[in-house]
């Protein structure tokens, strides 16, 4: 026996078994929607708030065999969302309460755990990075021969740092996994996170200029600020140097360093790239008992007229990053 | 009592007399030394300045002028006792003078810091040992991923 190619058929247990699953998965799965997602667009910094998603199962699955339900929630590292989210379900086949999927639950398409599984299928969005997939799996199992209908309450709770962030909810099982229709997901609009720390970041924005090259860190490290004169405007290219000019914000209080060619010279790295390490605390000469918030900056060059920022005139900000 | 039997006599006595003998001029003092078994605090008195400066890994002794700082350090074997710092314009742990202690005083990993202000937990990345006049020091000042290692050395 010879297939269209020409090539020996030959009989491959395997693949038999193989296509056999297949066939299988396509006759038993199920269809699972995000029929809806409440959820505030603001919330408090530090404010815990619930989020109500209704979830249809259809019931296109007639093994009538238990499964989990697995459901992903997008959020930002900052809030921690890991320890701080409870989640649970009550549907009309049954209610659960779900915990943090581990690292040894995977989603059997992509071969992942569920958190990176879901960061692989989705991303995260508009959102420009500092998000992360945490995901959870009911402690109940649920049979839905005939179809279910459900509401999943996310409890989770708001870091103490200004934002805006778009968050996103995805449903799945444990035994299908992302295959077909066994899962579901929404991005809803980008909400704002008010009342709290510092400058707000805006997650959904373009990404903002990389100045600080330490990915993490607060107003307590040392920082080096780097400003290369090749990103945005071409004006500060081949400066023979470049100043800092910088305020650091701490609560009402601000102290401002510029035109002080002694300490805010940025140092030349090479390739239009200007750098400058400083302690925020030592060099805004701040008082023991006070700390800093965030830090404007701009930078000038040899003729002191010209100033980088943002394009709209304001200054980059340098705000605290860290997920500890 | 035979002749015989007074010469074995006198032959086993004469052996047990050598054993003994042997046992007693085998048998010299064992010298220890006062203090030997008495566990001891490294003394780490003294004025400590930078030699090179790492953050995550990457030397940065060039990128921030830390010839200014200096660490004082006060020593008692038992009690926690007073550091001051010489200049506030290099990163630190703690930015106001306090007092300092061991962890454990015999096999010290750590220092711990207290001042009104704040505390913090320095890292000796080797345990110091008696008479050196060098430590590396292992802290963080912000964020946990920011990993600052200073090379110190007594002045």
């Amino acid at each position: 026996m010879k297939n269209f190619k020409g090539h020996r058929f030959e009989w491959n247990p395997y693949r038999a078994m193989a296509v056999f699953f297949v066939c299988m998965l396509l006759i038993f799965s199920m269809c699972m929607t995000i029929l809806q997602i409440d959820q505030p667009s603001v919330v408090s910094a530090g404010e815990a708030f619930e989020i109500t998603m209704q979830v249809d199962v259809s019931k296109d699955d007639d093994t009538g065999d238990p499964f989990f339900l697995i459901v992903g929630f997008l959020a930002p590292r900052a809030w921690n969302a890991g320890v701080n989210t409870t989640v649970r379900f009550e549907s009309s086949v049954g209610n659960s309460t779900m915990r943090l999927t581990t690292s040894d639950e995977i989603d059997g398409n992509t071969k992942l755990p569920w958190n990176s599984a879901f960061e692989r299928k989705f991303g995260i969005g508009d959102n420009y990075g500092e998000v992360e997939w945490v995901t959870f799996i009911a402690d109940e199992a649920f049979v839905a021969a005939d179809g279910a209908t459900g509401t999943v309450y996310i409890t989770t709770k708001a870091g103490e740092d200004n934002m805006i962030v778009q968050l996103a909810y995805g449903i799945s099982n444990q035994t299908w996994g992302f295959s077909d229709d066994n899962f579901d997901l929404v991005f809803t609009d980008c909400m704002q996170v008010i009342d709290g720390v510092g400058y707000p970041s805006n997650l959904c924005g373009p990404k903002p200029r990389q100045l600080v090259e330490q990915a993490t860190f607060t107003m307590n490290d040392l920082i080096t600020i780097v400003f290369d004169a090749k990103d945005g405007d071409d004006f500060m290219l081949g400066a023979s140097f470049i100043d800092l000019c910088a305020k650091a914000y701490s609560g009402d209080l601000v102290y401002e360093i510029c035109d002080h060619e002694d300490v805010a010279a940025l140092n030349y790295m090479g390739d239009d790239v200007w750098e400058i390490t400083l302690w925020p605390r030592s060099y805004f000469d701040i008082p023991e008992n006070q700390d800093i918030d965030f830090m404007e900056v701009t930078f000038t060059n040899d003729k002191g007229n010209l100033v980088a920022s943002n394009e709209d005139g304001s200054a980059f900000i340098i705000a605290p990053k860290c997920f500890d | 009592m035979k002749v015989t039997q007074i010469s074995f006599v006198i032959k086993k006595t004469s052996l047990v007399c050598l054993v003994i003998g042997l046992f007693l001029m085998c048998e010299s003092p064992i010298f220890i030394p006062e203090g030997a078994f008495q566990e001891v605090t490294v003394d780490m008195s003294g004025s400590w300045k930078i030699t090179s400066a790492y953050r995550n890994g990457i030397e940065i002794s060039d990128k921030f002028d830390f010839t200014g700082f200096g660490l004082k350090l006060d020593f008692d074997n038992s009690e926690a006792t007073a550091y001051q710092i010489e200049t506030k314009q290099v990163p630190f742990p703690v930015i106001s003078d306090g007092n300092w202690k061991y962890n454990d005083p015999v096999y010290p990993t750590q220092m711990h810091l207290f001042s009104t202000l704040d505390t913090a937990i320095i890292e000796f990345v080797e345990s110091p040992i008696s008479g050196f006049n060098e430590m590396r020091i292992k802290f963080q000042l912000g964020c946990s991923d920011n990993v600052y290692i200073y090379d110190l050395e007594l002045h």
